[in-house]
């Protein structure tokens, strides 16, 4: 039965070539343009490696002092009574912030303050946005370097190519030791076998290469650097200044998913437990840990609260994906509509022959479907190219758009989506055909 | 004429829905994409008002225990030895607000007897010279400056333009952190992002001890060979004792941020550039279809004496007259934006961008129709109506 529908679906598709064109024009540039995005959303949002467990990380970037005063506000209220004027005044002590100031949290803060946490399984303290030259036979190298602990490794699952991570104890002996991008083993050391071992000039030490990982295809500040290096090794100032703020961030892996709310307030609690230093110039101090989503929609837009900073931009761009995608689909409801029509002598005979409104339904969906799918093949091979193309002129220098699995399945639910939403309406319509009428308006 | 082509419309209102449909959702999403595209075209034209060819950025890290003294001597010592290269024209120390760094200082106050809120620029005596800034009147400042009775302060024409049109400005107080005087009026100074609009800006004359003075801006003779960063790079660590800096050129910081604006923008005009295609494809497929249909119609007008053209503009108006329908529809959900403030963007963008949607997908609408309309003019009426 299938293949015969197949057949005939293939015969449709022949039957007038113009028309087939730009329905498959119009199917394959939408799937295209769907996949593209797929792919952006799957390097951004999906779970590849090194944020394989994104899913279960609070991240701590933020923290906020503040100095706040009460405040009054008087609200007076007047009638007029018998003639006179009274008032009658309330007031309600309220608070205002008076100023406050956002940054990293210090090392040292995170060090005293935020260790032993119940419910998380691992967890890791790392400085990341060290920029550094490196100049090489009049060439200049820009590299990003993050310093980080040793359990970093074990919350963010790198793919090593060559060698190991660092460890405790050359975090703990301040060992120069560093694992780079094989990005830059290539760029520095011109050839990634011979990097292991060899040394590089960061700032004014020396680090030997231990281990190459793969570059992560991804623009988050978290991952994203072409050098990694013990946390010991950074500058003095970085590690044992005695303020809060400094250039910290914190992740923690929760042992499952509903332990993440119960982590963030135990958070929230300890940090506003932290007595002020000097409480004239801030008196109160809080941090707003976040999850993934929430973390990349605070580096997304500005908004107080990450939360609601997600939602916003979901519905934003909801709303875009809605738009782009029912326009093509009106587009296609409106050919196939057409198009169908050339086929009521057909319908009218099976009708005639003893088939069901449903049987034609299902046929005209399915025949809808395969030539959505032979758009999407189409659609695919262009997707394909243009990442290919966004990759390789470098325009979004961080991220590396892949096709893989994941985005296959994802395209394929997408086709198979598009053609049932644009084949049913026209479907439904010419299986409701009365024979009679059409058997007597067609040549047969 | 009007009436008739009406009642013809609402006769196939099942079938025009559609149609109504997408010109709607097409109108909607052309009227979102011109308008960024206007409103960031348009901040794009105004100039930057300094320059960024031939100019390098460095922003150092100080070790904070250093005092006013130490800052000092280490500051004039970077200046010499900066000063002393002979491919440099001229350098000036800022702070971490720097162009297209994304950093930004605001003040705001009503000590003037309204409220008013300016950016702030801190820099040196020589950053007229090494960033290239035109001014409208007045002058740069000077070194004498730095002990003067009301500390001077370097306005843009933005912010006279806010608080004091038509006033002179020249040498008046201005209360902004205590009492600070006017010297001079820069045309333009657009430093946070070429697609941001300018806003109120204000230059602050820094003395060279001050702690957050980390960043030097230095411009360079055109042609500077690129191993000039290599002996820069020796220069600054040798004089602050440590290597964490970078050096990187003001036209790369330039485009790297003006990127963040263009591929969205580019993106989202090839995406509109995509759908109209599919639209015009789309209707002129359903048009040729249903106008074919109508023959027996047409062939009975042509017999009773109906010229081509009015055949032809029937047709058309026909479809015209759905999607002007449906773009009415469109433009009444869209000039709300404008009415109700929902987005910070000045309601003239949104205006041109309702005009510039409305002409493109007429003009779409009009070449979808006219070619299947023209042939369903040339039908002959004998031999429509012997089909019949």
């Amino acid at each position: 039965m299938l293949r015969n529908y197949f057949k005939l679906a293939l015969k449709v598709l022949g039957r007038n070539k113009f028309f087939t064109g730009i329905s498959l024009f119009g199917i394959s540039f939408t799937l295209l343009i769907l996949m593209v995005i797929t792919a952006f959303y799957d390097a951004e949002f999906g779970k590849n490696p090194p944020l394989s467990e994104k899913g279960k990380m609070v991240i701590i970037n933020r923290l906020q002092k503040e100095l706040v005063r009460p405040d009054t506000t008087w609200t007076i209220d007047s009638t007029l009574m018998d003639g006179l004027m009274a008032y009658d005044s309330t007031y309600e002590i309220g608070e205002a912030v008076n100023s406050t100031s956002v940054s990293n949290p210090s090392f040292k803060f995170l060090d005293d303050h935020l260790r032993g946490l119940d419910g998380v399984s691992k967890y890791t303290f790392f400085s990341p946005g060290h920029d550094f030259n490196v100049f090489l036979e009049n060439r200049k190298l820009s590299v990003a370097a993050i310093y980080t602990d040793a359990p970093y490794w074990e919350v963010f699952d790198f793919n090593f190519t060559a060698g190991a991570p660092f460890g405790a104890t050359h975090v703990r002996d301040a060992s120069q030791v560093a694992v780079m991008t094989s990005k830059l083993a290539r760029e520095y050391f011109g050839d990634e076998e011979k990097a292991i071992n060899q040394e590089i000039e960061i700032g004014n030490r020396s680090y030997r290469v231990i281990g190459l990982v793969d570059k992560a295809h991804t623009a988050s500040p978290m991952v994203a650097a072409d050098i990694f290096l013990p946390m010991s090794t950074m500058d003095d100032q970085g590690l044992e200044g005695q303020g809060f703020m400094g250039n910290c961030n914190a992740v923690y892996l929760a042992e499952n998913t509903r332990q993440m709310p119960l982590i963030k307030s135990e958070l929230i609690s300890r940090v506003t437990a932290v007595a002020m230093p000097n409480p004239e110039e801030y008196n109160r101090m809080k941090i707003i840990p976040v999850n993934f989503g929430e973390w990349y929609a605070s580096e997304l837009i500005n908004q107080d609260d990450p939360a609601k900073g997600l939602q916003q931009i979901r519905l934003v761009f909801g709303l875009l994906l809605l738009f782009f995608i029912l326009l093509p689909t009106l587009n296609l409801i409106n050919m196939n509509l057409s198009r169908i029509m050339e086929r009521e002598a057909e319908i009218g005979v099976r009708k005639a022959f003893g088939a069901y409104s449903g049987t034609i339904l299902y046929q005209f969906v399915f025949e809808n479907i395969i030539i959505t799918f032979i758009g999407g093949i189409i659609g695919m091979v262009l997707a394909l190219l243009v990442l290919y193309i966004i990759n390789d002129s470098q325009v979004l220098p961080e991220i590396v758009l892949d096709f893989n699995l994941r985005v296959f399945v994802y395209s394929i639910l997408l086709c198979l989506g598009f053609g049932i939403l644009s084949g049913l309406l026209p479907a439904w319509k010419v299986s409701r055909l009365q024979i009679a009428d059409v058997l007597k308006s067609n040549q047969l | 004429m009007i009436k008739h082509i009406l009642t013809l419309v609402w006769n196939k209102k099942r079938n025009n829905v559609l149609m109504l449909l997408e010109i709607f959702v097409a109108f909607l999403i052309l009227f979102a994409v011109f308008t960024f595209t206007i409103y960031y075209l348009r901040i794009y034209q105004t100039p930057l008002g300094f320059e960024t060819k031939d100019t390098l950025l460095v922003n150092l890290q100080m070790d904070q225990e250093m005092d006013s003294l130490a800052l000092l001597e280490m500051r004039q010592q970077l200046r010499r030895e900066i000063e002393s290269y002979p491919e440099v024209e001229s350098m000036s120390f800022l702070s971490g607000i720097t162009p297209f760094s994304g950093s930004m200082w605001s003040w705001g106050n009503d000590d003037n007897g309204f409220f008013m809120q300016t950016a702030i620029y801190p820099t040196d005596e020589y950053y007229q010279q090494t960033a290239g800034i035109e001014l409208v009147e007045g002058r740069w400042f000077e070194e004498q400056d730095y002990s003067a009775t009301y500390p001077p302060i370097i306005i843009n024409q933005k912010l006279k333009d806010t608080y004091y049109p038509d006033k002179p400005v020249l040498d008046s107080l201005f209360n902004l952190n205590g009492e600070n005087k006017i010297v001079g009026v820069v045309k333009h100074f657009k430093y946070q992002d070429e697609f941001v609009e300018e806003i109120p800006l204000t230059f602050l004359l820094r003395p060279i001890h001050e702690e957050d003075l980390n960043s030097i801006q230095i411009k360079l003779l055109p042609n500077t060979p690129a191993e000039f960063e290599a002996k820069l790079n020796e220069g600054l660590a040798r004089i602050t004792k440590r290597r964490d800096f970078v050096i990187l050129s003001l036209d790369a910081r330039r485009e790297r941020t003006s990127r963040l604006t263009w591929i969205p923008l580019i993106a989202g005009l090839s995406i509109c550039g995509f759908l109209i295609l599919n639209i015009a494809l789309g209707l002129f497929g359903v048009l040729y279809y249903s106008i074919n249909k109508r023959r027996a119609e047409i062939g009975l007008r042509r017999a009773l004496g109906a010229t081509k053209a009015e055949i032809t503009s029937q047709f058309t108006l026909e479809v015209f007259t759905v999607a002007f329908a449906g773009m009415l529809l469109a433009a009444i959900l869209a000039v709300q934006f404008p009415l109700l403030n929902i987005v910070e963007i000045p309601p003239n963008n949104f205006y041109w961008s309702i005009l510039l949607t409305m002409l493109l997908i007429s003009l779409v609408v009009l070449a979808c129709a006219i070619t299947p309309s023209r042939q369903a003019a040339g039908i002959h009426p004998a031999q429509a109506l012997h089909e019949e």
